[in-house]
């Protein structure tokens, strides 16, 4: 291999030289068809000359300067501009900084040759698509042309190439990249309309959910796979006085702007209703029916269900307006569907009367609520559907967090699927998962067995929310510093972690019977400076008894570290 | 509290963290590393990375198998980057964006320092870049350069 680099080195140092610069025959209108350079490309260099709108540029590589003229003279007359390269390292620098719409490509280069060139340009995301033209001087070059089509190529010419037909294979792939460009400004126009639309109803789902202690809570919308489609759907979670809190999932019938609207609209009213009847989710839909009733025509309807989930006592109470039934799943993983007499959807009649349903949740159970969307299908019965939901629920994670994403990935897709669909899933937490307490050795060993364990009781506890590998990489800073420098060499010590959670929070506090050193030198500090970035606060308590580290990190925030 | 029950049991899970594998390619070192890394194994990832041959264009820390790293592997990082600088080698870090060792690289401010490659190719073909041209003075001044 050394001996390759050396050549390579070699061959790198020999100029690049542009041999022509022609412009395209200017048509009238040129100025009017302004050509943008395709997605990603860098803006051109004021070194490099000024580039008529519509020419393309094209790259020539090859170790011998008697070919690389006269490729140059067989490609002029397409008025294209053209840039040389006599190695596979040159081409590569030149690719860096500039698209191009074809490359020819010299197969027998020193260096690097030009199947391994074509290698490391096709396994570059901006020139995996530039199409390669190998030149070969060799008839039996032709066996390892089958390899360079293997690497991205897509034709080949041998040398003394016929200069019609070299300039025709150019051609195509000249007016390619004029095409594409256009298709590129054709699709970036209908993302931005997709864009537009999708806003509007994520503007109206919760930035974040409240945080409640002694539940874990998780929740996903996935919008249309329909371009420019607004669905109905939405979830909320509302803080209720007496650390409860109300639980909503509903659905819009129809699409567009007006549903959207309207899920506004009944979302606003919901939480403040939600305040004044903190006790009877019944009377609360009873209230959004009025109001729907009395301002939209008959044919805005929506259903919902909204319940009222206590964490202390694990009671839950909801009402129902047409909406399907929450589905349960105990903390052994056997699941149910909360079944009850449905109401009729808000809006579909002037009275109607929304009964209570009661229940208790036992400890590690979960709730999930959810709209059609992860139901229905085609030509295929609701029954069907609920059933599979209910497999999909009893084969997820542990962790709550994966648990939804377990839940929406398995959803409906494609043809005969629903629009779209949001589900919110509630986990009554275990009273002893609050907390987790670790006795560990003082070696390098444990500290990825601290880290291991924190990480699992955050996803048992209801996950982090984003925020667990932040804790997680703070744990594991303050374990090896107490595993480092707390003892010195002597074996036989131990160290104490500490985790819990407290309302949103989680508090971790690992301690040693050793002292706590001064980081010594830059590098030392970068493990002190890391937990002070990762954690929302770091207290070190010394004692002559030992080292005390108290970090705090709310885990319902963005989840940017 | 049953905390030394505990620690025994957690023992177990440790293992080997990561696998370390040594190589070249186009005239650059390669170091990849599958697993995690932390204090107790990131003597093996020094000796690795410091054994780089004289006739190496440089190292390429390929880290996009890698699951985790922690304040260990940057201060390797930042000592390994001066060491090769003062061989005349170059160093390139390649990681997935938006992977768990990026966000590590961007907290520290290694990211800043020496912003990472997205694949081994990209970080070989940056080396490259900066490979001094012996009689190719002019052909580099001709080249924009990005940024």
């Amino acid at each position: 291999m050394a001996a390759t680099v050396t050549s390579s080195r070699a061959s790198a140092g020999s100029s690049a030289q542009q041999l022509a610069a022609p412009r395209a025959p200017a048509p009238a209108d040129s100025r009017a068809a302004a050509f943008e350079p395709f997605a990603g490309a860098p803006e051109p260099s004021d070194a490099l000359p000024a580039r008529s709108p519509a020419t393309a540029s094209i790259l020539l590589v090859d170790d011998d300067q008697d070919s690389l003229r006269a490729l140059g003279a067989v490609l002029e007359p397409l008025g294209q501009r053209l840039l040389t390269a006599c190695s596979g390292e040159e081409a590569l620098r030149r690719l860096l900084h500039e698209e191009f719409a074809v490359i020819l490509l010299d197969l027998r280069m020193p260096g690097l040759d030009g199947l391994e060139t074509a290698s490391y340009i096709n396994a570059r995301a901006r020139t995996r698509h530039t199409p390669i033209i190998f030149l070969t001087a060799h008839a039996q070059d032709v066996e390892q042309v089958f390899r360079a089509y293997a690497a991205g190529a897509v034709d080949y010419v041998v040398k003394p190439f016929d200069p019609d037909v070299l300039r025709s294979k150019v051609a195509v792939f000249v007016e390619l990249q004029h095409e594409r460009a256009a298709r590129v400004r054709e699709a970036r126009a209908r993302v931005e309309a997709e864009a537009v639309a999708h806003t509007l109803q994520r503007h109206l789902l919760p930035d974040r959910l409240p945080r409640v202690t002694g539940l874990a809570m998780g929740a996903r919308y996935r919008p249309s796979e329909r371009i420019a489609q607004v669905g109905g759907d939405w979830y909320d979670a509302i803080g209720l006085p007496g650390g409860r809190v109300g639980l909503v999932i509903g659905d819009v019938v129809g699409h567009g702007v007006r549903a959207a609207t309207l899920m506004g609209e009944l979302r606003a009213a919901l939480r403040a209703y939600a305040l004044l009847e903190p006790d009877f989710p019944g009377a609360v839909l009873g209230r959004l029916n009025t109001l729907v009733a009395a301002t939209h025509s008959a044919r805005m309807v929506a259903t919902l269900l909204y319940m009222v989930m206590n964490p202390g006592g694990g009671g839950i109470r909801f009402a129902s307006a047409g909406h399907l039934p929450p589905l349960l799943m105990e903390a052994d993983g056997s699941t149910r569907f909360l079944r009850h007499d449905s109401a009729l959807p808000l809006g579909a009649a002037e009275h109607t009367v929304f009964g209570d349903y009661e229940g208790e949740l036992s400890p590690g159970s979960t709730v999930l609520l959810y709209t059609d969307g992860l139901v229905e299908r085609r030509g295929e019965t609701i029954d069907v559907g609920l059933e599979r939901l209910r497999e999909v629920l009893s084969t997820g994670s542990e962790d709550l967090e994966e648990l939804c994403s377990h839940v929406i990935d398995r959803a409906p897709s494609g043809v005969g699927a629903r629009d779209d669909m949001a589900l919110l899933a509630v986990r009554l937490l275990k009273e002893d998962a609050e907390r987790l307490e670790v006795v560990l050795p003082a070696e390098p060993g444990s500290v990825s067995v601290a880290r291991y364990r924190v990480d699992r009781w955050l996803a048992q506890t209801g996950g982090g929310h984003g925020n667990a590998f932040a804790i997680k990489l703070a744990v594991s800073e303050v374990c090896a510093n107490a595993v480092e420098h707390a003892y010195g060499p002597e074996s036989g010590h131990t160290f104490r972690l500490l985790a819990e959670r407290a309302g949103g929070d989680v508090v971790i506090e690992v301690s040693d019977s050793g002292r706590w050193r001064r980081p010594r030198g830059s590098q030392r500090g970068l493990g002190l400076r890391l937990i002070e970035q990762l954690m929302d606060t770091v207290d070190v308590e010394r004692a002559p008894a030992g080292t005390t580290v108290r970090m705090r990190k709310a885990t319902n925030g963005d989840g940017r570290l | 509290m049953g905390g030394s029950e505990q620690s025994v049991a957690g023992a177990s899970v440790a293992g080997p963290l990561a696998e370390i594998e040594r190589f070249e390619r186009a005239g650059v070192c390669i170091v990849a590393v599958a697993g995690e890394l932390d204090v107790s194994n990131i003597r093996v990832l020094e000796q690795a990375a410091y054994e780089v041959s004289n006739e190496a264009l440089g190292l390429v820390l390929d880290l996009s198998a890698t699951t985790y790293i922690d304040s260990a592997t940057i201060g390797l990082l930042f000592k390994l980057r001066l060491h090769l600088k003062r061989r005349g080698q170059a160093l390139r870090v390649v990681c997935a964006s938006e992977s768990s060792v990026q966000r590590v690289l961007e907290l520290t401010g290694f990211e800043r320092e020496l912003p990472p490659a997205e694949n081994r190719e990209a970080a070989i073909a940056a080396i490259w870049q900066d490979v001094p041209l012996r009689d190719g003075v002019a052909s580099a001044d001709e080249l924009p350069r990005e940024g």
